[in-house]
C-alpha cells in the first residue's frame, strides 16, 4: 500500500464514522494533539468528530537521513470523538482491518501508556496499540487539558504513519516507502531531514531562537490579554517548537528546560481557561 | 440453601501492574460484604484477566440467618397498674411492635428495669444484599491510577464495558457507570472475535471462556508461558535467562498467551549483554537466551496474545520490531564511545544534581573527598587510585545517549565504556556497581572500591537532603532516601567495614555545607534518626528482636558492624538469670536517677570516704575494678565477656537494694550513692542499654 493511499483509506474510514475531515495546522508542532482542532475542541461540552493529517516535527528526532527508523518529522494521522463513544476500540479495530491488517494473523495488544503533554498541561489515560511488537497507534481517553478537567472524555487516536506503512510493506527503512506509484518517500523527505538535522544540532541560531521565544510568549500574553485567543494559542505553538529546536541545538540547561515548559505551559493553560470562560479574567477586554 | 456467586467486570486492558492488586482487593471486598452480613460461604477466588476482574463465591448462603433483636420499650414501674394490668404505655408499646402484652417480657439494664419485645427478625435474601454491596465492592477498591471515559465520571482503571454478575443462576442487577448487570461474557477479542455467551454457572463460564480462547487464571496463564519459555529455549539449544518480574508482567499482559522464538543479526552480539537485555526487556517485553556457556545467543522469546497459527508471521514483524531497536541501540554504543568519559566530566557541569545542590560536577567532587576519607579510614592506600578515578568519572555516563535512553542502566554503561576505554578494572567495576543495592534483592558492590564509591554517593544523597531538612515522610520518599540509607548500612554490613557513619556524615556535610539550611547538629540527628530507623528494620528482618536492637542502639549505631556484634551477643546473653535480674536493676537504677533528676549520663564524683555502709563500698569497688575490663572488653569486640562482667555484679547490685536506701536524709550521703548508681549505670551502657530489655 502507498503511504498516500494508507492515509486516505483511514480519512475515509473515519468521515463515514462522522468525523470533520480537517487539514494540518500551518504552524510547527511536535504532534498532531497541539492542532487547535484538538486542543480546543476538547474543551467544553459540544460533541465533536474531526480527524486530519498532521505532520509532526520533533527536532531532536533528526537522523540526517541515516537512520532508517527515525525523523525528525514524521506524519500522524490524529482522531479526535467526542464524547468518546463506548465502541471505540472495535471501531479503532475496523479501521485497521480497513488498511489491510488481517487482525487474526497478528498479535496485537493495548499495553498501559499514559499519554502526557507537560507544555499542554495536558494527559490522559490510555494504550499504545502493539502490532505484533510495534507501537503502531497512541489511544487516549483525554482527562486533562489545558490544565481544565475535560467532561466530556474525548478519546484520541494517533496513527503513527510511518511505522504502519512499514509494516504494511514489511520494509525495514522508512526511505524505501513508496509514496505514490513513481514516487518515493526519500524523493519527498530526505533532503529535509538531512538540511533540518544540519539546522537543528548545528546551525539554528541559539541568541535568535532564545529572543524568539522570549518574544513570543510576550505576544501570546499581550493576546491573551486583550482576549484572542486563537491568536494567542498560536504563538504559544511558536513557543513550544522555538524550545524544541533549543533543546535538540543542546543549548538547554536542565533548570532552564523545566522552567521554559513551565512558561509554555501557563500559556497553554491560560489560553484555555479564557476560550471556556471569558470572564475569568478581570483584564477581559470585552471582546473574548 | 446455598448456591453459587459469580461477578466479572469486563473492561478495557487494564494496565498489568495494577490487575494482581485490583484482582485482590476486589476479592476481599466481596468477602467482606458476605461476611459483614453474615453470609456464609464454602470458597472464594479471584480470576483475572487484562479485560476481566472475576471473582467466584461458592456455597453460598441464599439468605443471612434469622436473628432476634430487643427492642426495649418503657420503664417497668410504669409499665403496669397497682392491680398488674397494662398501663397506657405497656398498652401502646404492644401495639406498635404489633403484639400482644403477653409477648413482652423485662430486662434489667444498668438504667433500672424495662419493658421490651424480642423480636425475631427473618435473614434477608443474599440476592438483594449483593445487588447492593457489589457496586460497593467495586467503588470501594482502591485504585493507584484511575481515569473517566464518559459523562457519569465514574472513576475506574480503564473504562468498564460489561458486567456479568449472577447468583443462584439468576442475575444481580448492579449498575456501574452506565453498564448494567448481565449474563454474558465475551470471548477473546481477536481469536474469538469477542463471541458473546450466555452463561449459567462458573463451570458453564469457565468452559465457555476457554471455548473463546480465554485463560481467566493468571497462575495459569504464567506457568503456561513458563513452560513454553522453557521448550522454545530447550528447542533452541540454550537457557532461559530467568525474569521473574517480567515473566508476571507478561502473564498479565494477555487472554490467550503463546511464545514466539525469533533471531536477531549475531553483529549486534558486540554489543555487551547488559545492554542487549535491557533493549529486549524494557522496550520489547522479550525473553533472552544464553548458551550452555552462559554467552547471550542473537535470539528472543516474545509472548504475544495469540495463538501458534500465524506464529512465522508474528514473528517477522516481532523481529523487525528488534532489529530497529538494536540498531540504536547500537548506534548509542558507537556515538557515545567517542567521547570519552573522561571528556563528559565536563558536561556534568550543565547538568543539575538536585535544586539548591549544585550540578553533578559538584556532586562528584562531594563523592571523590568522600571516598579519599573513606579509603583513609578503612587503610588501603591500595584503593586510593582507583576509587578516586570511579568518584571522579561515576555520573559522566549520564551524559551519554544509552542511559538517556535506558535509565535503569546508569552505572552499568559507565562501567562497561570505562572497560572500553581502558579504565583500571577495579575503576570500571566500582562505576558499575556504584548505584548498587537498588533493591532489596540486590546484592552489594563485588569490590571494595566500588563499596566506597558506593557509600559516598548515597551518604552525599542523605546530608544533601537533611542538611535542607527534606525528610521522607509516611509513604512519601520522592528522592528514595531510604533506599539510600539501607544500602549505605548493607554495604557496611556486608564488607564488615567498622566506620564511624556520624564522622562520615560530618564529612558529608562540609562538602554540602555551603547549600545547608540546618547546622551540622540539626542535620546529624535527623540522619541517626533516620540511620536507628533503617538499622531497626534490617535487623528486625534479620531475626533479632525488638528490645535486643532498642539495647543496642541506644547506645551504638554509629557502627552497624559493631552494632551487629554487641545484638550477637545479647541475644546469646538474654536467657541467663543474671543476666535477666541485671537488667531489672538496671531499670530501677535508670528510674531512681530519674526521679533525683540526674542525667544517667553526666558524669558525678564519688567520695568513697561518704559512704555509711558495707554494701555501697563492695558495689564501689567491683565497678571500679570493672568499668575498666569491660572498656578494655568492648575495645576488643569481646562482648560476651563484657556482658558476662556485668552479669557478676549481680550480688552486689542485690545487696545493695536489698539494705540501703538511696534517698537518704543526709543530701551528701545520697548524692553520694546517686553518683555511685550513675558510675555502675554508665559502665553498663558501654555495652548497651540493658533496661530496654523486656524480661519477663
Amino acid at each position: 500500500m502507498w503511504f498516500q493511499q494508507l492515509f486516505m483509506e483511514l480519512l475515509t474510514f473515519w468521515a463515514k464514522q462522522g468525523c470533520v475531515i480537517h487539514l494540518p495546522y500551518d504552524v510547527e508542532k511536535g504532534a498532531g494533539t497541539m492542532n487547535p482542532e484538538t486542543f480546543f475542541r476538547v474543551l467544553g461540552p459540544d460533541p465533536y468528530r474531526v480527524a486530519y493529517l498532521e505532520p509532526s516535527r520533533r527536532p531532536a528526532d533528526g537522523r540526517y537521513g541515516e537512520n532508517p527508523n527515525r525523523v525528525q518529522k514524521h506524519h500522524q494521522l490524529q482522531v479526535v470523538l467526542k464524547p468518546s463513544p463506548p465502541e471505540v476500540q472495535s471501531l479503532y479495530l475496523q479501521s485497521l482491518e480497513k488498511i489491510g491488517i488481517d487482525l487474526r494473523g497478528h498479535d496485537i495488544r493495548f499495553e498501559e501508556d499514559n499519554w502526557e503533554s507537560p507544555t499542554l498541561g495536558a494527559w490522559g489515560a490510555g494504550w499504545q496499540v502493539l502490532l505484533d511488537g510495534l507501537e503502531i497507534t497512541q489511544f487516549t481517553y483525554f482527562q486533562q487539558a489545558g490544565g481544565l478537567e475535560l467532561n466530556p472524555v474525548s478519546v484520541e487516536l494517533t496513527y503513527g504513519l510511518e511505522r504502519i506503512a512499514m509494516f504494511l510493506s514489511h520494509m525495514s527503512d522508512v526511505f524505501d516507502l513508496e509514496w505514490n506509484a513513481s514516487v518515493g518517500y526519500r524523493d519527498l523527505r530526505h533532503a529535509d531531514e538531512v538540511q533540518f538535522s544540519r539546522y537543528n544540532f548545528e546551525s539554528a541560531d541559539i541568541d535568535l531562537h532564545f529572543g524568539w521565544f522570549n518574544d513570543y510568549e510576550k505576544e501570546a500574553d499581550r493576546l491573551i490579554k486583550e482576549g484572542l485567543i486563537l491568536p494567542a494559542y498560536d504563538y504559544c505553538l511558536k513557543c513550544s517548537h522555538t524550545f524544541n529546536v533549543l533543546d535538540a541545538r543542546g543549548a538547554i540547561s536542565v533548570s532552564e528546560r523545566t522552567q521554559m515548559i513551565q512558561r509554555v505551559r501557563a500559556l497553554a493553560c491560560r489560553i484555555a481557561r479564557r476560550y471556556l470562560n471569558g470572564e475569568d479574567h478581570p483584564w477581559n477586554s470585552g471582546t473574548g | 440453601m446455598v448456591a453459587e456467586f459469580l461477578l466479572e467486570i469486563g473492561c478495557e486492558e487494564i494496565p498489568a501492574r495494577f490487575l494482581p492488586g485490583a484482582s485482590q482487593q476486589l476479592k476481599q471486598n466481596i468477602q467482606q460484604a458476605l461476611s459483614v452480613h453474615s453470609l456464609g460461604f464454602d470458597e472464594i477466588e479471584a480470576y483475572s484477566t487484562p479485560r476481566r476482574l472475576i471473582v467466584h463465591a461458592s456455597g453460598v448462603a441464599t439468605t443471612q440467618p434469622a436473628r432476634s433483636e430487643e427492642v426495649t420499650g418503657p420503664p417497668w414501674a410504669i409499665a403496669f397498674d397497682r392491680d398488674g394490668h397494662p398501663t397506657a404505655a405497656a398498652l401502646g408499646f404492644a401495639r406498635k411492635n404489633q403484639v400482644g402484652v403477653e409477648a413482652l417480657s423485662q430486662v434489667k439494664t444498668k438504667k433500672g428495669s424495662y419493658l421490651a419485645y424480642r423480636k425475631q427478625v427473618p435473614g434477608r435474601g443474599a440476592d438483594g444484599i449483593l445487588a447492593e454491596e457489589v457496586p460497593n465492592a467495586i467503588k470501594g477498591l482502591e485504585l493507584p491510577k484511575s481515569m473517566r471515559w464518559e459523562s457519569s465520571q465514574f472513576l475506574f482503571l480503564r473504562p468498564i464495558r460489561w458486567i456479568l454478575c449472577l447468583f443462584d443462576g439468576q442475575v444481580v442487577p448492579v449498575q456501574l457507570a452506565s453498564v448494567r448487570s448481565g449474563d454474558r461474557t465475551y470471548g477473546h477479542r481477536i481469536l474469538a472475535g469477542n463471541r458473546q455467551a450466555v452463561v449459567t454457572n462458573f463451570a458453564d463460564y469457565r468452559q465457555r471462556l476457554q471455548d473463546s480462547d480465554v485463560e481467566i487464571d493468571s497462575m495459569k496463564r504464567l506457568s503456561r508461558i513458563q513452560a513454553d519459555l522453557e521448550a522454545a529455549a530447550l528447542g533452541e539449544g540454550g537457557h532461559l535467562v530467568e525474569d521473574r518480574k517480567l515473566l508476571q508482567t507478561v502473564s498479565h499482559l494477555s487472554e490467550h498467551p503463546s511464545v514466539v522464538c525469533g533471531d536477531f543479526d549475531s553483529s549486534f552480539l558486540k554489543l555487551p549483554a547488559e545492554v542487549l537485555i535491557t533493549v529486549m526487556r524494557e522496550h520489547q517485553k522479550y525473553f533472552s537466551l544464553q548458551d550452555p556457556g552462559g554467552k547471550l545467543l542473537p535470539k528472543f522469546l516474545a509472548v504475544v496474545d495469540s495463538d501458534g497459527a500465524f506464529s512465522r508471521q508474528i514473528q517477522a514483524g516481532h523481529e523487525r520490531v528488534l532489529r530497529a531497536r538494536l540498531s540504536d541501540a547500537a548506534f548509542f554504543w558507537e556515538s557515545d564511545l567517542k567521547v570519552s568519559l573522561k571528556d563528559r566530566i565536563d558536561l556534568l557541569k550543565k547538568i543539575t544534581y538536585q535544586r539548591n545542590l549544585g550540578t553533578l560536577f559538584h556532586k562528584t567532587r562531594r563523592i571523590k573527598a568522600l571516598s579519599k576519607f573513606m579509603v583513609k579510614s578503612i587503610r588501603h592506600p591500595e584503593l586510593l587510585a582507583p576509587v578516586e578515578q570511579a568518584a571522579e568519572l561515576c555520573k559522566t555516563d549520564l551524559t551519554t545517549e544509552m542511559v538517556r535512553e535506558f535509565s535503569n542502566l546508569q552505572g552499568v554503561i559507565g562501567g562497561l565504556y570505562g572497560r572500553v576505554q581502558g579504565l583500571e578494572p577495579a575503576a570500571s567495576e566500582a562505576i558499575y556497581d556504584h548505584y548498587l543495592p537498588v533493591a532489596s534483592e540486590d546484592s552489594v558492590p563485588r569490590g571494595l572500591a566500588g563499596a566506597i564509591v558506593a557509600m559516598a554517593d548515597k551518604l552525599d544523597t542523605l546530608a544533601g537532603a537533611f542538611c535542607l531538612g527534606l525528610v521522607p515522610t509516611g509513604s512519601r520518599d520522592p528522592l528514595g532516601l531510604r533506599r539510600q540509607a539501607m544500602g549505605l548500612i548493607r554495604i557496611l554490613l556486608e564488607k564488615e567495614l567498622d566506620l564511624s557513619c556520624e564522622r562520615m556524615l560530618g564529612k558529608a556535610y562540609e562538602g554540602v555545607r555551603r547549600f545547608a539550611d540546618r547546622s551540622l547538629e540539626e542535620t546529624s540527628l535527623i540522619f541517626r534518626n533516620f540511620l536507628k530507623d533503617r538499622m531497626r528494620f534490617l535487623f528486625r528482618e534479620q531475626g533479632f528482636r525488638y528490645d535486643e536492637i532498642n539495647a543496642v542502639l541506644e547506645v551504638c549505631w554509629d557502627n552497624p558492624v559493631e552494632s551487629r556484634r554487641r545484638l550477637g551477643a545479647i541475644a546469646g546473653m538474654r536467657e541467663s538469670s543474671d543476666f535477666r535480674s541485671l537488667a531489672t536493676s538496671f531499670k530501677r537504677i535508670k528510674n531512681i536517677l530519674l526521679k533525683a533528676e540526674i542525667d544517667p549520663r553526666a558524669v558525678c564524683s564519688i567520695d568513697p570516704a561518704r559512704f555509711t555502709t558495707p554494701e555501697e563500698g563492695l558495689l564501689h569497688a567491683q565497678v571500679v575494678s570493672l568499668d575498666r575490663g569491660i572498656s578494655k572488653a568492648v575495645g576488643a569486640g569481646r562482648h560476651e565477656a563484657a556482658l558476662g562482667m556485668m552479669a557478676s555484679l549481680r550480688p552486689a547490685v542485690d545487696s545493695f537494694f536489698d539494705r540501703v536506701l538511696v534517698m537518704d536524709e543526709d543530701p551528701g550521703v545520697r548524692r553520694n550513692r546517686l553518683a555511685l548508681l550513675a558510675f555502675l549505670l554508665q559502665t553498663f551502657l558501654k555495652v548497651a542499654d540493658v533496661s530496654e530489655m523486656v524480661t519477663t
